[in-house]
């Protein structure tokens, strides 16, 4: 497996195995969790192609737990984040935040200029 | 609670085709998400939507990354041999090649599923309409009786279909008597009773009365409390008349109330509430019944033999067809109409007959012909769909021809490859499926919008489990047939040609069979398309017809009330609506156009002695503004007037037609008419006018005879037509207010529309046609000129390089682009010649739908023809332009 730096949704999944309590990381709190942080809607089937992935990478671990009576007595899948996926997570928070140091207001700025100046080009 | 939620139906199915491992925990997820939002939140339509797209989203998903990926856990056992073993792997390939596509799988998926949409959505319709049984027990065995009259016994369009009036019912006791063969009956009356009190504004109540034992034929058992039985009508339960409710009034008026049993409601105490699923029997009673009420045989109502008011349910005995019943009836009837006339004999004299319907038969009535023509035309696209399809795989399959050779060159056994094609295929039906059952779930609720009333049983019709089933084996089958095309050819064809065929720069493969399938796609196109262009000429012309009065800026509405005198209540109402401001005239007329007449009666000038049987003549009774109100203009004579008063000379007005019919060239006014009728015992009228013609049931049936009374000398119930540049809403309430102040308080208001409304809804029947017909059309010729493009652009890609040569040899961009324009134009004269031929044959059909326009109208087949010629020429422009373009250099240097 050709090493690649992790996608934005693939963070997303790993951030919130970091942030649930480890009987809470299966594929419903995890939908929701990151549906409720960032507002956006997700299919159920979208977070476990991007678990597959992250197993195979193995990033993440995972083992069959017990059926519940709230899902029609199916089992669910709990996830274990591993040590490479959290060193490989926290690579790839940093090498964000270390580069965007300091930029977010210059880039808002940047924002506001460029609305200026395509309405000005309307006129 | 918690443990019964349940996923909706459709998320259980779409889950139930999750596959691979693990599916069951992403169906756990879909459950436990579904449940906690339920828990938080509640349940609502809209929860539901989300939980099905996210199931189909999901299922795409899975499908897409977990399937045709070897997961560490799946061990595929790979020591046997056979084809179960083969399948795996070359699934999975499969699919793995399909991945790599997402273009053409979803190109092929959507193509089929256009067509596989259209047939579900049309067959959902017939399959509630025409194969379902009505939903009682043992309904093939309940019937319809009632009186026929002579003449008009049989209902055109339906062979052995008899056209049923209200029945006397001790007529109908007589005859009970007469015959065998009957296991239970009971008489039904269908009503609208005028509710008014101080309190409420008043209404018009839609009550069916029924005989005891009508709920037990059609085996209903009520949700709440009990149903009708003798004693409701004089106040058993609370002193007032009980009534069964139908549930959609116990939603929509009592909030669902379950501790409604016992309480009143207006002139009602409701006794009990019918359940969800109960169908109204639509040939009695319409499907719109609120206040279902007990019939008592021996009211003064139903004891009068002259009074005909019921229609008969009944259940036949087993084994009696309704033949020997309809045989048996008419003979009883004929010697009872000589022993007991009251209430036998017809408008025109003659004896009534008594007639009897399957109540199926009677609840489909005519309309089972356009649904079936409908489903043709949906058929007709589906093959199209499946031809495109197949194209498509076919120009694929071109492309893994050296794959495929090699593979067998190697030891590949012909089926295992003609299997994973049919499977690749099969797999994209099936995932075509689900966008047609996608679309046919779009397509029900249109249908429940736009379709016309005229559709019998549309309240039962939905896409339900069945028609999940039929969406899924007719992808089966389209997915099978569409494969087994290229499979054949890919199976028959020559390893070493195909093999070599990249060296060589003639490459002419298959070019044949997909030509062909190209033109076959605009044949049927131009069937469709022929088929909308009458619909949409046809549609014109009605629009066209000269209505006889100016419509806009007219309201009209009904008012309904009781009073011995209603000349005296008509002049009131007008005289209080004229006052309003912005009104500019006001008339009222007994039935307003696109209402029928009044009654038919058969008038002969006085004078006239020779014995002629007449058609009788539409009848309306009109105050004196009226024509003017409705612009109709008065050609001769003059309109009513306030010497026109009950007890004066009996005047008529008469139309243009009546007028040229009865009178040719002589001049009407002042001749008397007669009328021929017997109960009328030979009443005379003096002509006193000329008007022009007006529509008056239907735009469809031209300009027919009519006759026009005042309103003080033939008491009518009362329309009336308001001339406002006012809208509706801003009138409604004030003419309401308007008949508060006059104290008709217990008048309601009825059907208030612009006039321009009452018009658009009398053509909706022919709209709904149209556009049904003209979508189907539209996609064809799309569907048509995109295979069509696909075919050229194909072939061009494919010849690039033998196109290379001929420029390299000399020959000219306008040559090798005429080159590949003819081949378009090829398959354009081989499809369209088919498509003529087949068009001309099939629009036969339509002929019952067309309102002054020829089957084979040139002008709508040129219409249609013009149609693809255009779409041909733009789908091979840009191919043949390409062609043009081809570098011979670049062309010859690739290979």
């Amino acid at each position: 497996m050709p090493s690649r730096a992790l996608g934005e949704f693939e963070q997303l999944i790993l951030l919130a195995l970091v942030a649930l309590p480890p009987e809470e990381c299966y594929g419903v709190p995890i939908r929701e969790l990151i549906e409720q942080r960032t507002g956006r809607a997700l299919s159920a089937g979208a977070v476990y192609t991007a678990l597959d992935r992250l197993t195979a990478r193995g990033f993440v671990s995972s083992a069959l737990g017990e059926p519940t009576a709230e899902r029609g007595g199916r089992r669910k899948r709990m996830y274990h984040l591993e040590t490479a996926g959290a060193r490989e997570l926290a690579r790839s928070v940093r090498t964000l935040q270390g580069m965007s140091e300091g930029l977010l207001p210059q880039l808002e700025l940047r924002l506001a200029g460029t609305t200026a100046r395509s309405s000005g080009k309307r006129r | 609670m918690h443990q019964r939620t349940r996923l909706p139906w459709l998320a259980r199915v779409l889950a139930a085709l999750l596959i691979g491992d693990d599916a069951d925990v992403l169906r756990g997820d879909l459950e436990e998400r579904y449940r906690r939002r339920v828990a938080q939140d509640g349940d609502s339509l809209r929860l539901r939507v989300a939980v099905v797209s996210d199931a189909a989203l999901s299922l795409v998903h899975w499908s897409w990354s977990r399937v045709g990926r070897r997961s560490p856990a799946a061990r595929i056992p790979r020591n046997q041999e056979g084809i179960m073993t083969t399948m795996g792997p070359d699934l999975r390939q499969m699919l793995r090649g399909l991945r790599r596509r997402p273009g053409y799988a979803g190109m092929v998926a959507l193509t089929l599923g256009l067509g596989i949409g259209a047939t579900t959505t049309i067959y959902s319709v017939v399959d509630a309409m025409l194969v379902r049984p009505l939903p009682y027990r043992d309904a093939d065995r309940l019937v319809v009786i009632g009186n026929t009259v002579p003449g008009s016994e049989w209902l055109e369009g339906r062979e052995g279909l008899q056209r049923l009036e209200v029945i006397a019912l001790p007529n109908f006791q007589d005859l009970r008597e007469r015959v065998s063969g009957l296991r239970g009956t009971a008489a039904i009356e269908r009503r609208n009773w005028l509710s008014a009190t101080r309190e409420d504004e008043p209404e018009i109540l839609d009550v069916a009365n029924v005989e005891a034992g009508f709920f037990d034929l059609l085996s209903v058992k009520p949700l709440l409390g009990r149903l009708t039985r003798d004693g409701d009508q004089v106040g058993d339960a609370g002193g007032q008349w009980g009534t069964v409710i139908s549930y959609e009034g116990w939603q929509r008026r009592f909030g669902a109330d379950p501790t409604i049993i016992g309480k009143s409601f207006r002139q009602f105490t409701i006794i009990g509430v019918l359940p969800r699923d109960f169908v109204q029997p639509a040939a009695l009673v319409g499907t719109n019944v609120e206040f279902w009420v007990h019939l008592d045989p021996k009211d003064r109502r139903y004891t009068d033999r002259r009074r005909r008011t019921v229609m008969v349910l009944a259940r036949l005995a087993p084994d009696v067809p309704v033949e020997r019943l309809r045989r048996d009836l008419s003979v009883a009837q004929t010697r009872l109409a000589a022993e007991r006339p009251e209430g036998n004999v017809s408008r025109d004299g003659g004896s009534l007959g008594a007639g009897i319907n399957s109540l199926r038969d009677a609840t489909i009535g005519a309309g089972g012909r356009p649904v079936l023509i409908f489903f043709g035309a949906a058929l007709l696209l589906l093959v199209l769909a499946g031809t495109n399809a197949a194209n498509l795989l076919i120009v694929r399959g071109l492309e893994r021809d050296g794959e495929l050779s090699l593979r067998r060159a190697l030891g590949a056994a012909r089926t295992r490859l003609a299997v994973s094609l049919v499977a690749e295929s099969l797999t994209l039906a099936l995932a075509g499926g689900v966008v047609g059952l996608g679309i046919a779930a779009a397509g029900v609720a249109a249908f429940r919008r736009l379709g016309p009333q005229a559709i019998p049983r549309m309240s039962e019709v939905a896409v339900n489990f069945r028609i999940v089933v039929a969406g899924i084996v007719l992808s089966t089958v389209v997915g099978v047939l569409v494969g087994v095309i290229p499979a054949i050819r890919s199976s028959g064809a020559d390893l070493l040609a195909n093999l070599r065929s990249s060296l060589t720069a003639f490459s002419p493969r298959g070019t044949r069979l997909r030509t062909s399938l190209a033109a076959t796609q605009l044949a049927l196109a131009l069937v469709l398309g022929v088929g909308a262009s009458l619909l949409f000429r046809s549609f014109v012309q009605l629009r066209n017809e000269r209505l006889g009065f100016e419509p806009n800026g007219l309201v009209a509405f009904t008012v309904a009330f009781k009073n011995a005198r209603p000349w005296e209540t008509w002049d009131q109402v007008l005289e209080a609506v004229g006052r309003l401001p912005g009104v500019t005239a006001v008339g009222g007329a007994s039935n307003l156009p696109f209402e029928g007449p009044q009654l038919m009666l058969s008038l002969k000038p006085a004078d006239e002695t020779r014995e002629a049987s007449l058609a009788a003549v539409a009848g309306y009774a009109v105050n004196p503004t009226y024509f003017a109100t409705a612009k109709i203009p008065v050609l001769r004579g003059r309109t009513f007037d306030s010497s026109d008063q009950p007890d004066s000379r009996k005047v008529v007005i008469i139309n243009e037609r009546f007028a040229r019919m009865t009178f040719g060239d002589r001049d009407p006014i002042g001749q008397v008419l007669r009328v021929q009728e017997d109960w009328m015992q030979g009443a005379q009228y003096e002509v006193v006018g000329v008007v022009g013609d007006v529509v008056q049931a239907r735009v469809e049936d031209g300009m027919l005879p009519a006759f026009y009374r005042p309103h003080t000398q033939m008491p009518a119930a009362m329309s009336v037509l308001v001339a406002s540049r006012r809208d509706v809403a801003s009138l409604a309430p004030e003419i309401r207010r308007s008949l508060v102040d006059i104290g008709l308080w217990s008048a309601p208001v009825v059907g208030m529309s612009s006039m321009r409304e009452r018009i658009g809804a009398s053509f909706s029947t022919p709209r709904f046609q149209l556009l049904l017909i003209g979508t189907f059309a539209g996609v064809a010729v799309l569907l048509a000129g995109i295979g069509l493009y696909g075919t050229l652009t194909y072939t061009v890609r494919s010849r690039t390089r033998e196109l290379g040569i001929r420029m390299a040899m000399g020959a000219s961009q306008r040559q090798v682009f005429e080159l590949v324009l003819r081949q378009g134009v090829r398959v354009l004269v081989g499809g369209l010649t088919v498509g003529l031929v087949g068009a001309a044959g099939l629009t036969r059909l339509l002929q019952g739908f067309l309102h002054r326009v020829s089957p084979i109208d040139p002008l709508a087949f040129g219409a249609a023809l013009l149609v693809l010629v255009v779409v041909v020429l733009a789908a091979a422009l840009r191919p043949a332009g390409r062609a043009a373009r081809v570098d011979p250099i670049a062309s010859m240097r690739a290979h």
